[in-house]
C-alpha cells in the first residue's frame, strides 16, 4: 500500500497517456477529426488561438510596461544627482539630511531598475524642498503618461552631467525639467 | 524547433553561459508560436481542457483558456522553470508549462481546503486516488475508462495499455492486431479523447 500511495493515480495517468496520444496525433489525424462532425475542432483552434494571441498581447504591455519604468527611473537618477549637485550635497550628505540610507541613495542614482520606498521618495522630496509627489511621478507608481513625458525624461537624462556644480545650463534644464513635472496631472 | 535547427543569433549567447544555448529566446518563443499550426491550436486547447478536466479546476479556479494564455505568458517572459528548452517541441514544453501551472493551482487549493477544516495538506492526497484496495482500484478505472470510451473495448484495452508505457509494436503483439489495426484503433481513441475534451462535465 505504502508503494501506492507515492506512486500517481488513475487520473494523473489517464491525463498523462490523453496527452501523449493527443501531441502525436499527426496533422492529417487532426485534420480527418476536424472534419467530422462529432467534435468541433474548429471552435477548439480558434479558442487555443485566441488564448495564445491574449498572452502575446499581454506580454507585449507588460515590456513596454517595464521599458516605460526603467526610463522613468533613468530620470529619476539624473534629477536626483542634479538636485544634490544644485544644493552641493555629496551621497552621505544627503542621505543624513533626508534620513536615508547612504545606499539607497547611490542605488536610486545608479540602478535604474531599483524602485525606492514610498517614504523614500517623500524624505528626499522634503529634504529638496520639493512639491509632494514630484519625485513620485518618477517611480512609475503614479499614472501620468501625459503625451511627451517619455521624450522630456529622455531629453533630461541625456543632458545632464554627473558631477561638478551645476553650469547655468544644467540649473535652467533642471528648473524646465522641475516645472514640466510639476504640470503633470 | 530542433536543437539543430538552433540559428546564429544563439552561438553569440552560448559561448558566456554553459546551459543558455538550450533556451529559446523571447524572440524566438514568438516566432515558434507563430509557427503553430490551426491543429497545433486545437491540440493546445484539447491539452488545456484535459488538465482542467482531471483537476477539476474548471469551476472557478481556471479556464483552460486561461491556463494556455498563462502557459504562453510565462514561456514568452522566459519565467524560471517555464523556459523553453529547444529540445524538445514548443506545444510539448505548453503542455508541461500547464501541467506545472495546473499542478501548483491544485496544490494552493488544497491548501485552502485543508486549513479552513483545520487538517494538514496531504501531499499523497494530490498525486493518488487513495485507494487500498486493488479490486476498488481497477473498477475505478473500468469506470473512468468508460467515461471516455463508452462501449468500445478495444479502444479502452489500447489505451490501458499504452498507460502502462506499451509502445505500439508491443501493443500490437499483445493483442494481436497488425499495425493498420492498431492506427485505425488509434484514431478512434483520439476521436474519443476529443468528444471527452468538449463536452460538458457531468
Amino acid at each position: 500500500m505504502g508503494n501506492r500511495q507515492n506512486r500517481p493515480g488513475h487520473i494523473d495517468t489517464i491525463s498523462r497517456t490523453m496527452r501523449e496520444i493527443v501531441l502525436e496525433a499527426t496533422a492529417g489525424e487532426m485534420d480527418a477529426l476536424a472534419q467530422e462532425a462529432t467534435a468541433d475542432m474548429k471552435e477548439m483552434s480558434e479558442k487555443g488561438r485566441n488564448a495564445i494571441n491574449k498572452a502575446i498581447a499581454l506580454s507585449k504591455q507588460n515590456s513596454v510596461k517595464g521599458e516605460n519604468t526603467v526610463l522613468l527611473h533613468k530620470g529619476l537618477n539624473t534629477l536626483l544627482t542634479m538636485l544634490r549637485r544644485r544644493d552641493n550635497l555629496d551621497e552621505a550628505e544627503l542621505a543624513a539630511k533626508a534620513n536615508v540610507d547612504e545606499d539607497e541613495i547611490r542605488r536610486i542614482e545608479y540602478d535604474a531598475a531599483y524602485l525606492p520606498s514610498p517614504r523614500t521618495i517623500y524624505n528626499l522630496e522634503k529634504a529638496f524642498s520639493l512639491h509632494a509627489g514630484i519625485l513620485a511621478k518618477l517611480t512609475g507608481a503614479i499614472k501620468h503618461h501625459s503625451l511627451g513625458m517619455e521624450e522630456r525624461v529622455t531629453a533630461f537624462a541625456a543632458n545632464a552631467k554627473q558631477m561638478g556644480k551645476l553650469t547655468r545650463e544644467e540649473r535652467h534644464l533642471l528648473n524646465a525639467f522641475l516645472k514640466f513635472l510639476a504640470a503633470q496631472e | 524547433m530542433r536543437p539543430d535547427d538552433e540559428s546564429a543569433a544563439d552561438d553569440t549567447a552560448g559561448a558566456t553561459a554553459p546551459d543558455s544555448r538550450r533556451y529559446a529566446t523571447r524572440t524566438e518563443v514568438e516566432e515558434g508560436l507563430s509557427r503553430l499550426s490551426e491543429q497545433d491550436h486545437a491540440k493546445l486547447m484539447m491539452i488545456a481542457r484535459i488538465f482542467c478536466r482531471d483537476r477539476h479546476l474548471a469551476t472557478g479556479v481556471i479556464e483552460a483558456e486561461e491556463l494556455l494564455s498563462q502557459a504562453v505568458l510565462k514561456t514568452l517572459q522566459c519565467d524560471d522553470g517555464k523556459r523553453w528548452n529547444k529540445d524538445i517541441s514548443l506545444i510539448k514544453h505548453l503542455d508541461r508549462a500547464m501541467e506545472n501551472i495546473s499542478g501548483h493551482l491544485v496544490k494552493e487549493r488544497t491548501k485552502i481546503v485543508s486549513f479552513s477544516d483545520g487538517l494538514r495538506p496531504d501531499e499523497d492526497s494530490l498525486h493518488t486516488d487513495g485507494f487500498d484496495d486493488q479490486a476498488a482500484e481497477d473498477e475505478d478505472l473500468t469506470l473512468k475508462l468508460q467515461a471516455v470510451f463508452g462501449e468500445d473495448g478495444q479502444s479502452s484495452q489500447v489505451f490501458r495499455l499504452r498507460m502502462e508505457d506499451l509502445r505500439p509494436n508491443e501493443i500490437q503483439g499483445k493483442l494481436g492486431i497488425n499495425a493498420k489495426e492498431y492506427q485505425t484503433i488509434n484514431r478512434r481513441i483520439l476521436r474519443k479523447i476529443s468528444l471527452f475534451t468538449t463536452k460538458p462535465k457531468d
